[in-house]
């Protein structure tokens, strides 16, 4: 009877120790985040749907569904095109868990530039950006396809 | 062709033998030769009236009597599940969102499970089992969640994506109450119940690797039946629900799952 307690203990204790331990390996949140934001922007073409200005309590909206508009390609060899001929490269930053898309590149008169969008809310179809200019806040909406 | 008749003449006469004496192997240190009823019509020997047939004289087997004096076995297991989550994503944000209809899979998508277990009696009456199992949960996910974006308000879209295939080990504990239900000599049917521990291995998605929204270890209750065939091999159903959510708050994540398997003593096979 002996034996059989001391076996049935050390059969749990086994599993139970592989239990607590086996789930110790994983992945740093933040690098994960920045894997997983290229994964959803890579090799598709964003374009602008919806648009938001946020100035204090004034919220305009404007509409760009089915209309001839902005977009954005961010490749994942991280080059990126836009709609107005602005060809440069692109990095996903990671600030303190806020998510950041920062663009360097030349517009087609080979003039430098370089910006910087909030990732809001990133997905696999939709993508949220903004960006604060003289204390308004803008936001841009798009849709992948 | 002789030895071929032989073969089967000798396992005729085997067959015949132990379905008429009910004798029984060894397995959980009971050696048994019983009859659970006696069927056949007895005589009376006190009959004065015109019938001179008595109902069959039963004999019921206590459990106590099937359950005692046993030892531990050893046995191995293997199974396939079905498995569901049940997400609400409440106001949980991430920086990423899911649409909904893109990733909701409203069903019970089948896993597998291999793993050990250990079957024993308590002070000679409180049977029970421990068991050990390595498997791969897959699921289906239904979400609730509100979360939209400006553009378009018909779109739902959840911060949350449940993983559709998880790695886990699970150590289960269960109460076992034997059913006294058809020949008890032959069969035993168990209802089964108790808690079980639950872990993620590996095989976490990058979605929830960047969200870190499950929790590690996660606690289920079971209930199911056991069906033991002659003391050779037991079929078991056993359906599990996760005791709270399985995610961290405010993410309600519950997961059902069905277990449909069979163990036997390891002894018989190895």
């Amino acid at each position: 009877m002996k034996n059989n307690c001391k076996n049935i203990f050390g059969f749990v204790l086994f599993f139970g120790m592989l239990l607590l331990l086996a789930p110790a390996c994983k992945k740093d949140v933040g690098s994960a985040q920045l894997e997983l934001t290229y994964q959803m922007l890579s090799d598709k073409k964003w374009f602008l749907d919806y648009s938001q200005t946020i100035s204090g309590n004034n919220v305009s909206s404007r509409n760009y569904f089915g209309q001839s508009t902005y977009f954005i390609v961010f490749y994942a060899n991280r080059a990126t095109t836009d709609s107005d001929g602005i060809r440069g490269t692109y990095s996903v930053t990671n600030t303190n868990g806020q998510l950041g898309i920062n663009v360097k590149g030349t517009t087609a008169n080979n003039s430098p530039v370089e910006y910087t969008y909030r990732a809001e809310s990133i997905g696999a179809s939709t993508l949220v950006l903004s960006y604060v200019s003289n204390n308004v806040t803008t936001k841009l909406y798009y849709n992948a396809q | 062709m002789n030895s071929f008749k032989s073969v089967c003449l000798g396992t005729l006469l085997l067959l015949t033998h132990l379905g008429g004496t009910a004798q029984t192997k060894s397995f959980f240190g009971l050696k048994t030769s019983k009859k659970v009823a006696d069927t056949s019509l007895v005589k009376s020997e006190k009959g004065t009236g015109s019938s001179k047939w008595t109902l069959p004289k039963f004999k019921y087997v206590k459990v106590s009597e099937l359950v005692a004096n046993t030892k531990p076995v050893f046995s191995v297991m293997a199974g396939a599940s079905f498995a569901k989550q049940v997400v609400n994503a409440g106001g949980y944000r991430s920086p990423f969102n899911y649409n909904i209809a893109q990733v909701e899979k409203d069903s019970y998508d089948p896993g597998f499970f291999g793993g050990v277990r250990v079957d024993g009696t308590y002070q000679n009456k409180h049977a029970y089992s421990v068991s050990a199992s390595l498997g791969k949960l897959a699921t289906g996910a239904s979400y609730t969640s509100n979360q939209q974006f400006a553009m378009d308000s018909t779109q739902k879209f959840s911060s949350f994506k449940a993983d559709g295939s998880l790695i886990v080990l699970n150590i289960a504990a269960h109460y076992k109450k034997l059913i006294p239900f058809g020949n008890q000599a032959n069969h035993q049917l168990y209802v089964v119940a108790g808690p079980s521990i639950t872990t993620r291995l590996f095989g976490t998605s990058t979605d929830n690797q960047a969200t870190d929204a499950y929790k590690r270890i996660f606690f289920k209750g079971d209930i199911g039946l056991e069906w033991n065939n002659r003391k050779a091999y037991t079929f078991f159903l056993h359906y599990s629900h996760s005791i709270g959510s399985i995610s961290k708050s405010p993410i309600s994540n519950n997961v059902s799952s069905f277990e449909l398997g069979v163990f036997t003593a390891a002894k018989d096979i190895f």
